[in-house]
């Protein structure tokens, strides 16, 4: 076989790539050997002998082994990079907490007018409650028959009340999420991982507050409070699983 | 030299020159060195993982199609890229007018003693 400094340049650069996928490899060589013939067809134009012509060709495109280190250190990155993906990965995932927290206490709101606040939250036999605050409570609803239930009613209103809040700033977080996105763009890799937590945050908190709804409805308490979210963090979980399923099949496609 | 002219910029170039029209690797390198008349005469292969780079981040696309009779990768300035950039330009355009401004103060008032 004929000596040609392109095919022997194109073994090296294989040997130091040989760590890498095999498409993005094969991606390399192919590119590498493209440019490396057209350059040496374009010096034999010119009257190059081909043999000096494939010598400069090689000699140009520069050794092989800075060109595979740089390749590897593209799937690196940088610092900087990694926390500009992270800004709005966390952004998004803390503005849609925050509105399933909202949501969850629109529900929260339904179950207390279908059942009244003692469906929401109560008051655990035995708790205390100083007279100081029985007064506050009754003041705040003069209507109410006793303590204990002026207290339920109170925080049957403080636990919508506050879930609604916290919705209103996953809103505005929502808001700058979209203003983060306009100037940058995810990796695929970073797609992948706030789809990842965003599912397994929302599968965890339905998880949790199902189970701790279901204790409340055994020992007596009341489940509404707890229940109110599992169905909220459900849709939550269903969402982003499709949606990491989705990314998943883009990166397998890339 | 000529490495450490490109150095930093190279992004720069590259987005420049596939703004233009969409080519393959050979093909952008010869547009950066004839255009420069040689002074951005970089090791060719380095320009690969900066292409292969600048479509990680999305700023380029490519496709494999065939060219003169071989399979070739030809890159496409993406949307973000022409974004990204018009703000590089606008970033090395006020660099050059910053530069030029104290090269001409330089050279046109008396040294500092």
């Amino acid at each position: 076989m004929a000596e040609s400094p392109i095919e022997d340049y194109l073994d090296e650069l294989t040997s130091a790539m040989s760590d890498r996928p095999p498409r993005e490899l094969r991606g390399l060589l192919a590119e590498a050997e493209a440019h490396l013939r057209d350059d040496a067809e374009a010096a034999i134009a010119r009257g190059v002998p081909p043999s000096r012509a494939e010598h400069d060709a090689v000699a140009r495109f520069g050794p092989a082994a800075p060109l595979a280190a740089a390749e590897r250190d593209r799937g690196r990155p940088p610092l900087r990079r990694l926390l500009a993906d992270l800004l709005p990965t966390v952004v998004l995932l803390a503005a849609v907490g925050a509105i399933a927290v909202g949501v969850s206490g629109l529900v929260a709101e339904v179950i207390r007018l279908a059942g009244g606040s003692n469906a929401l939250v109560d008051v655990t036999p035995g708790h205390p409650l100083s007279a100081a605050d029985c007064a506050r409570w009754l003041a705040i609803r003069p209507s109410a028959p006793d303590c204990r239930s002026a207290a339920i009613a109170d925080w049957a209103d403080e636990t919508v009340f506050y879930r609604l809040a916290v919705g209103i700033l996953g809103l505005l977080l929502l808001i700058s999420h979209r203003w983060l996105r306009r100037s940058h763009r995810l990796t695929p890799a970073m797609t992948v991982v706030r789809d990842a937590v965003g599912h397994t945050a929302f599968a965890v908190a339905a998880l949790g507050s199902l189970v701790l709804g279901i204790d409340a409805a055994v020992t007596g308490g009341s489940a509404g409070q707890w229940l109110s979210a599992t169905p909220v963090a459900l849709v939550g979980a269903g969402t982003f699983a499709v949606l990491l399923l989705r990314d998943l099949r883009r990166v397998e496609l890339s | 030299m000529k490495k450490d002219v490109t150095k930093g910029h190279l992004d720069l170039l590259l987005l420049t020159v596939l703004d233009r029209a969409p080519g393959h690797g050979y093909a952008v390198i010869s547009a950066l060195r004839d255009h420069s008349d040689g002074v951005f005469d970089l090791p060719e292969g380095s320009v690969y993982p900066a292409l292969h780079r600048l479509e990680d981040l999305g700023l380029l696309g490519s496709v494999w199609q065939p060219v003169a009779g071989r399979r070739r990768r030809v890159y496409q300035i993406t949307e973000h890229g022409t974004r990204e950039l018009q703000r590089e330009r606008s970033s090395w355009q006020a660099l050059v007018t910053a530069v030029n401004a104290v090269m001409n103060a330089a050279a046109t008032r008396p040294a500092v003693v």
